[in-house]
């Protein structure tokens, strides 16, 4: 490998969870750099997200864009990541302005690579400038050596792809075989031709004895990446894993991860045994409660949704009693595999190929297109694994223009072929052509919200209307929000989520709130100010998690029978114990519950700050799509006409339904609109927001926060 | 098969002998991994009038004793609603224990 920048360097060692320094590489002009952090900047920012957003902050302008040289790639864990003796620790965020967005996206993701990484010195990497020619950064904790190479060449194939790339760079810099001690991230070819290219996260397992991937997936981290010319970081560190945060109390640490594991081995085989299922087990449940993101997320159940149900992917092709943790020690080990795989279609056709997953939010994203083969599945997962491209977005970019095929937006002739719902043959051939920039791939690679344009600009000028009258149209159904795609949850019937949904300051991702069951199920949140504290505490306690390196599913997905007897089970306070008590024995400090949310709080308004600098930080940009309040279309009330029958007549009191179908549905969506509208009112001025929901003055202070920019910010915005 | 003998359950006496010959019943529906347990989608149970959500899941227990039906974390629905151990029956209600679910 043609080795074109190396430093030589002496490990940081990491002391309570941190090594206090962050990597920046600058690719335009390859240096690279070790910064030293001041001794309040964990306190203040914690790590992880809050790193990444930091250093956006600071370092981009409201003109940065994905593609431009000041925008910065992030990858950082956080003081709580790398320690086998407790479950979910190898996880860490990808953050950068991103390519759907304009504003700040992270991704979190599992694997091996960050604990390396910080075991090799490092807190956080961060990347900036773009290289001229395809590089890779290699970060060499055993050798002392951080290096800029040339991406070196294994023909057009392997090339191309993200895992097969991956793959033969971790032989070639480990001498031909696998360690665990090596780990790397890459992007593929569909990452420099779709703005929702992904970031693979690769790592050698002994049980499979071979690299498993999990993926940063969400708004195309891996494009920016691409786009800088980076082919893949490799992060090598052959310091002991356990105890490697050195935590200033082994003991309490210890006994924080035994209290989890114990909770994890007992109540998970009596709950939603993601242990044995892996997340596909949610495809049931969310059939069951028309949750299931069909047809665009027009219908929420389907006869047909069995085909995609857990059993079939246990029976068929996961490989059984192999825990697939994406990290040492995790007893949820909620991945999962399959082994020789025949690819059936596309260019690889013939071919066996390893699987990891599929994960629930890929099943949703194939029924998203209508489709309920459980094949295509397992070959949808691994092309988009290995071209770098988004599940879901890909799978909602789509079905978005499926639709506008159904209801007359689009003709075949615009798209080249029959793109309808259920066609397998044509989602394939466009999920190769988006991969690839060919065809109508160089429009739907674009994602939904610029694809709504494009579709209003053909249509128009067809009908002769205005681009604005078709584009209300398209707002009904096309699945955005701040240009980022949703997630594969239907809220329609939980104004909670609606709210998860919109608020979210990334763009419609569950990560910071998923309240469907506790909203639509459990019914625990009948008020709008119960709506209103559940879309503050949860967002908060969520970021805790994407700061501090830590999986969330040991917490949220795994109830503590404790919890029962607790006021709001679904905070599930008792396991969220055992981690203030991890943090507390990791770092040396003597934190509460309260204390982290605080903490949480001041990255939240941070990445607020951001949003209203990038032009989404306004009520304008939380406005969510008809389909996500309601029926957008009749064929929609009608299939669910007896809930919408009678959650209309609710809101109406004594007063009399309309006896048309027409009128009801019209009526209802009123209502929807106006529900959604009062409830950004209260969550505003639950979170310290204006009615406009920007940050007022005294909730930027309250977490120091004000600098120069922030305070130029909100002059301008008048507040 | 437990529907032909009289059970106790929480102090009261169910007769499904009896309940069965007025052709009232509840369906249980089974989700996930307790089919692999159960073998089967659903289950009807015969009820009596003051049946309770207590009653079907003893029922449950009693034929399924190896599935896993934690009162403390177990997500009661009846008809897709959340329900609670003393919620009344109706013939032909719907009854189902889930996972809680908390959204990855």
């Amino acid at each position: 490998m043609q080795i074109l920048r190396q430093i030589k360097y002496e490990p940081p060692r990491v002391v309570g969870g941190y090594t206090d320094r962050i990597l920046r590489v600058d690719l335009s002009t390859q240096e690279i750099a070790i910064q030293a952090l001041p001794p309040d900047f964990k306190n203040k920012y914690i790590g992880g997200r809050g790193y990444a957003l930091k250093l956006i902050w600071d370092g981009t302008t409201r003109g940065t864009r994905y593609d431009s040289p000041d925008n910065i790639l992030v990858m950082a864990s956080g003081p709580l990541g790398n320690e086998p003796g407790f479950p979910g620790t190898g996880k860490f965020i990808v953050g950068t302005i991103s390519p759907l967005t304009d504003t700040f996206i992270d991704s979190n993701v599992g694997g091996h690579f960050a604990p390396l990484l910080k075991l090799a010195g490092f807190d956080a990497l961060a990347v900036s400038g773009i290289s001229r020619k395809d590089v890779v950064i290699l970060v060499d904790g055993d050798a002392g050596t951080i290096s800029i190479a040339a991406a070196p060449s294994y023909g057009k194939e392997i090339d191309d792809g993200s895992l097969s790339f991956g793959e033969r760079l971790l032989k070639d810099v480990n001498g031909g075989g696998y360690s665990d001690s090596v780990a790397a991230v890459t992007v593929g070819k569909g990452a420099r031709n779709a703005r929702f290219g992904i970031v693979n996260s690769l790592f050698y397992d002994r049980r499979r004895d071979r690299i498993r991937c999990k993926q940063a997936g969400r708004g195309g981290t891996g494009t920016v990446m691409r786009f800088k010319g980076l082919r893949a970081i490799v992060a090598r560190s052959s310091l002991a894993k356990a105890n490697g945060n050195n935590a200033v109390d082994p003991e309490g640490v210890r006994q924080a991860g035994s209290q989890l594991k114990e909770v994890v081995s007992k109540a998970d085989p009596k709950q939603l045994h993601l242990s044995a299922w892996g997340t596909t087990v949610l495809s049931e449940y969310m059939d069951k409660f028309h949750l299931f993101p069909i047809d665009n997320y027009q219908y929420g159940q389907s006869p047909e949704s069995s085909k995609l149900f857990a059993s079939v992917f246990l029976d068929r092709y996961f490989s059984k009693k192999i825990p697939d943790g994406c990290y040492y020690g995790c007893n949820l080990a909620c991945a999962k595999g399959a082994e020789n795989v025949e690819l059936t279609r596309g260019p690889r056709a013939g071919q066996k190929v390893s699987i990891d997953g599929p994960e629930y939010e890929t099943v949703g994203a194939v029924c998203c297109m209508g489709i309920f083969d459980p094949h295509f599945v397992m070959e949808y997962n691994w092309y988009c694994d290995e071209y770098s491209l988004d599940t879901i977005s890909t799978g909602v970019t789509i079905a978005f223009f499926m639709e506008c095929l159904q209801r007359g937006f689009l003709t075949a002739d615009d798209i080249g072929y029959e793109l309808t719902f259920g066609n397998i043959e044509a989602a394939n051939r466009l999920l190769h052509e988006i991969a690839n920039g060919e065809g109508f791939g160089k429009v739907a690679g674009q994602g939904v919200a610029r694809g709504k344009k494009w579709v209003a600009q053909k249509h128009a000028a067809r009908q002769g209307s205005s681009e604005q009258a078709v584009m209300a149209e398209l707002n009904k159904f096309g699945m955005e929000v701040k240009g980022l795609e949703f997630s594969m949850y239907i809220s329609k019937e939980s104004l909670a989520q609606q709210g998860g949904y919109g608020f979210a300051l990334k763009g419609p991702q569950h990560d910071e709130a998923w309240l469907i069951f506790i909203d639509q199920v459990h019914k625990e949140l009948p008020t709008f100010e119960q709506k209103a504290n559940a879309l503050k505490w949860f967002p908060l306690i969520r970021t805790w998690f994407n700061a501090t390196g830590l999986c969330k599913l040991p917490w949220i997905d795994v109830r503590n029978p404790e919890a029962a007897s607790t006021a709001e089970p679904a905070k599930n306070l008792p396991t969220l114990a055992y981690y203030v008590q991890y943090l507390n024995a990791t770092t040396g400090s003597s934190k509460k519950l309260q204390d982290i949310l605080d903490d949480s709080e001041r990255l939240y308004i941070l990445q607020k700050l951001i949003n209203l600098r990038q032009g989404k930080g306004t009520r304008a940009s939380d406005q969510i799509p008809l389909r996500a309040m309601g029926p957008a279309y009749l064929n929609e009330y009608q299939f669910r006409a007896e809930y919408y029958d009678e959650w209309l007549q609710k809101q109406l009191g004594d007063g009399k339904m309309p006896a048309s179908l027409e009128e009801r549905h019209k009526l209802l969506l009123e209502k929807r609109m106006q529900a959604f509208q009062k409830l950004c009112d209260i969550v505003y001025e639950e979170k310290g927001f204006t009615p406009e929901g920007i940050p007022k003055r005294e909730t930027v202070s309250k977490f120091g926060l004000m600098d120069k920019q922030a305070k130029q910010l909100l002059d301008e915005f008048g507040v | 098969m437990m529907n032909s003998a009289s059970e106790v359950s929480r102090g009261r006496t169910i007769d499904y002998e009896r309940s069965e010959s007025g052709l009232k019943i509840v369906s249980i529906k089974f989700f996930g991994m307790q089919r692999t347990v159960t073998k089967t989608d659903s289950i009807d149970m015969p009820i009596t009038e003051k049946a309770r959500v207590t009653d079907v899941l003893e029922y449950v227990r009693h034929r399924y004793p190896e599935l896993p039906l934690d009162e403390e974390t177990v997500l009661i629905t009846v008809n897709q609603e959340q329900a609670y151990l003393d919620t009344m029956l109706k013939p032909n209600d719907t009854v189902s224990f889930l996972p809680s679910i908390g959204g990855g």
